[in-house]
């Protein structure tokens, strides 16, 4: 891939807010929940009540990386969720139970298909252009962004919309805390939508440069951290001036071999959920425009150069990277 | 943007049957698989017909080669079946010997909700152990399963687009080939029939209760289906001496931000894909030998995708079926199903017939194909996958 891709507009809804500011959020136990935005500024509150929260917060973001770009429409919109508007699928699954398969109103099942953040995106700014959704686990946003990338890298178009959310509901609280993903010794369980604008065209208000990203799955496991990140970078990883890591506690054994560098656990601040690199892109474009969060000792004074790496058990791990534009 | 994508292999399970010579004579025979349900514990056995796998869960654990006391949906299964089947054909008994990486793209839209919706009611009463079944939900699961079991490494991904979701998965493989990320690509999808999506249908009034009729003036719906379909897609290099089942040369998704369950009336995103496909493809409306439609039989579907084909097609208007009425719609799957179906007609020469029409539309006063097409050179076929959302796809199949 030959063309270069900017970042031209981010729109996020987390824990800590739209990251106006970068102060941590606040003391939870188990689970962080995002600051729900006033929705009535975004659309019609009649539209709202029929929606789920992962489907407001999506547009929300959504609306909140156009403005950010300057833009009214894109070439195309791509989103990705792990577990998708699960409310409604568990709404639609409780009624069909209660009501034996009788009288039922579809309004949940329609709302329950993954691809519903994406479609009504679409239709909210009457894009006819290329439209796709990503439901797989941790690796759901990287592949919206390396789907954009091709679409620029092919010349079907010029800026898309990107992004991932993802809504944690009491039910996949529980299940996800029976399989051991969250847990007392971990950061609380989080949430959130981080949208953004890609870009073939450096402009004034460009907030980065992307520069990879790569989804790499080991069926029989993943080597070393360090060694998989050599491969992708020969030249070592001295050039990164911070290191955001997918850890789920401030120990996370994973990350080891990357002790002696510049890292910082993103999920600290979003909580952890599967699509949490969609949060952290949006930290990484900060931190290139010289904010930082409240540790600022932990970071260095300058950086032009942040990777991210997110993984989930011994077989995935995800990379993505940008620099100063 | 110049490196061809080949088909080296397919693998395919539905009511028709799980290989493609089941498929083929079940076509030439005009033998549908849509019937009476037996396997889904629905409260609609006796009512609503669907094109159900004669297969229990265990049946496929079995086939699969996998022990019946493992936890896996039975879209997983029907993936893993397909998928296996796919690998297979192309001379691949797993991936573990390949030294560079490939990549893996399922498409579902429900999931593993077939195993999560069995148990939901006991968990929720308190049946803390039926938690464990709740493992296989996401969609990302079958995915898993197939790359676990194939022995995949590189990139793997699943996509959830409704109906067009499997369309989008090959589109997605075919350009990582193109573009050169890798140089081969298992793509493919699975649903396998739920509960929910039968009552999500059924609330939604677009199911008929008789034999479904696309592109038929009195149709009343769609009969659903289940099923999974993988192509292996390969590289010019990587093929080698192989032989290839054809090509995939053109590939568009639209968006017919129209509403969320409906399709515009005229099919703007419908006629967006198709032409665009067609520019991909670098080929005329009139290349096209044989348009695999979508044809649900629902009344806007129908409507809407005709009305699209005959603006783009015009007075080249190539012959054109949906095979929905053989397999029931497979949602997720169908654009699999359906891309191994338009293969099948390039390498046979032959079409299948759209099943169960009788009466030409009011508005649109075309006929899909109800005579056999045979020895009819085959080398282009469109294939297309609309889904809820607004989401459009088409792909175009080469000789």
């Amino acid at each position: 891939m030959n063309k270069e891709i900017y970042i031209n507009g981010m729109g996020i809804v987390s824990p800590i807010g739209d990251l106006s500011n970068l102060n941590p959020p606040i003391e939870a136990e188990d689970r962080y929940n995002v600051v729900e935005p006033n929705y009535a500024d975004y659309f019609p509150a009649r539209a709202a009540r029929r929606m789920c929260k992962v489907l407001k917060i999506s547009q929300v973001a959504a609306n909140l990386a156009l403005r950010n770009a300057n833009l009214e429409q894109t070439d195309g919109v791509i989103v990705g969720t792990a577990i998708g508007n699960i409310k409604d699928s568990e709404k639609f699954l409780s009624d069909l139970i209660k009501y034996k398969e009788q009288l039922l109103a579809p309004t949940s099942f329609i709302q329950s298909t993954h691809n519903t953040i994406a479609g009504q995106i679409g239709m909210s700014m009457n894009c006819y252009g290329y439209n796709s959704t990503y439901s797989h686990k941790i690796f759901s946003f990287e592949w919206t962004v390396l789907d954009a990338m091709l679409q620029i890298q092919d010349g079907l178009g010029e800026n898309y919309l990107v992004g991932a959310a993802d809504e944690t509901t009491d039910l996949v609280f529980e299940v996800l805390s029976h399989f051991k993903q969250h847990g007392k010794e971990k950061f609380p369980a989080g949430e959130g939508a981080g949208f953004y604008v890609l870009s073939a065209n450096k402009v004034e208000q460009s907030l980065a440069k992307l520069e990879l990203c790569k989804i790499h799955h080991k069926y029989d496991g993943l080597t070393d951290l360090r060694e998989e990140l050599n491969k992708v970078f020969p030249k070592g990883l001295a050039d990164f001036d911070c290191i955001l890591t997918g850890a789920s506690a401030e120990q996370d054994e994973f990350y080891k071999p990357l002790a002696e560098l510049p890292t910082f656990p993103f999920k600290s601040l979003s909580g952890n959920y599967q699509t949490a690199s969609s949060f952290a892109l949006g930290l990484a474009v900060k931190l290139l425009n010289g904010e930082r969060p409240l540790e600022n000792d932990r970071f260095k004074p300058q950086i032009d150069k942040v990777l991210i790496c997110n993984h989930f058990g011994q077989n995935n791990l995800a990379i993505l990277s940008l620099s100063n534009v | 943007m110049s490196k061809s994508v080949h088909v080296s292999g397919i693998g395919i399970i539905s009511s028709l049957g799980s290989t493609k010579e089941e498929h083929q004579s079940a076509f030439i025979a005009e033998k549908s698989g849509v019937g009476q349900i037996s396997i889904l514990p629905t409260a609609y056995k006796d009512s609503l017909l669907a094109g159900e796998i004669k297969k229990s869960t265990d049946d496929l654990k079995e086939l699969c080669g996998l022990s019946l006391d493992s936890i896996h949906s039975r879209t997983s299964l029907l993936a893993l079946f397909a998928a296996q089947k796919a690998a297979k054909n192309a001379g691949f008994d797993s991936f573990e010997t390949l030294s560079d990486p490939m990549a893996l793209l399922c498409a579902t839209s429900v999931g593993g909700m077939d195993l999560s919706e069995l148990h939901f009611e006991a968990y929720k009463n308190g049946d803390e152990a039926k938690i464990d079944f709740f493992r296989t939900h996401d969609c990302g699961d079958c995915t898993e399963t197939i790359a676990k079991y194939l022995k995949i490494s590189g990139m793997i991904g699943t996509i959830s687009t409704a109906c067009s979701s499997s369309a989008n998965a090959i589109m997605m493989g075919a350009r990582l080939i193109k573009n050169g990320l890798v140089n081969r690509a298992l793509v493919g999808g699975s649903d396998a029939l739920s509960i929910f999506t039968l009552n999500g249908f059924n609330a939604l009034k677009i199911l008929d209760h008789e034999l479904c009729r696309p592109f038929d003036e009195t149709r009343a719906g769609l009969n659903l289906g289940e099923g999974a379909a993988f192509l292996m897609l390969e590289s010019e290099e990587s093929l080698g001496s192989k032989k290839s089942l054809g090509k995939v040369v053109g590939y568009a998704n639209t968006e017919d931000a129209f509403h969320q369950t409906a399709s515009s009336p005229e099919g703007k995103g419908a006629g967006l894909a198709m032409e665009t496909a067609l520019k991909i493809a670098g080929l005329k409306p009139a290349d096209i030998d044989y348009i695999n439609a979508h044809g649900t039989a629902t009344r806007i579907n129908d409507e809407s995708e005709g009305m699209a084909i005959k603006r783009i097609f015009g007075s080249t208007l190539p012959p054109f079926s949906s095979t929905k009425a053989f397999t029931g719609h497979t949602l997720g799957a169908a654009g699999a199903l359906e891309a191994v179906f338009s293969l099948l007609s390039i390498e046979s020469n032959q079409a299948p017939i759209n099943l169960n029409f009788k009466q030409q539309m009011e508005d649109l006063k075309v006929s899909p194909l109800t005579e056999k097409l045979q020895n009819a050179p085959i080398n282009h076929v469109l294939s297309n996958s609309f889904g809820f959302g607004g989401n459009c796809s088409s792909l175009i199949f080469s000789a």
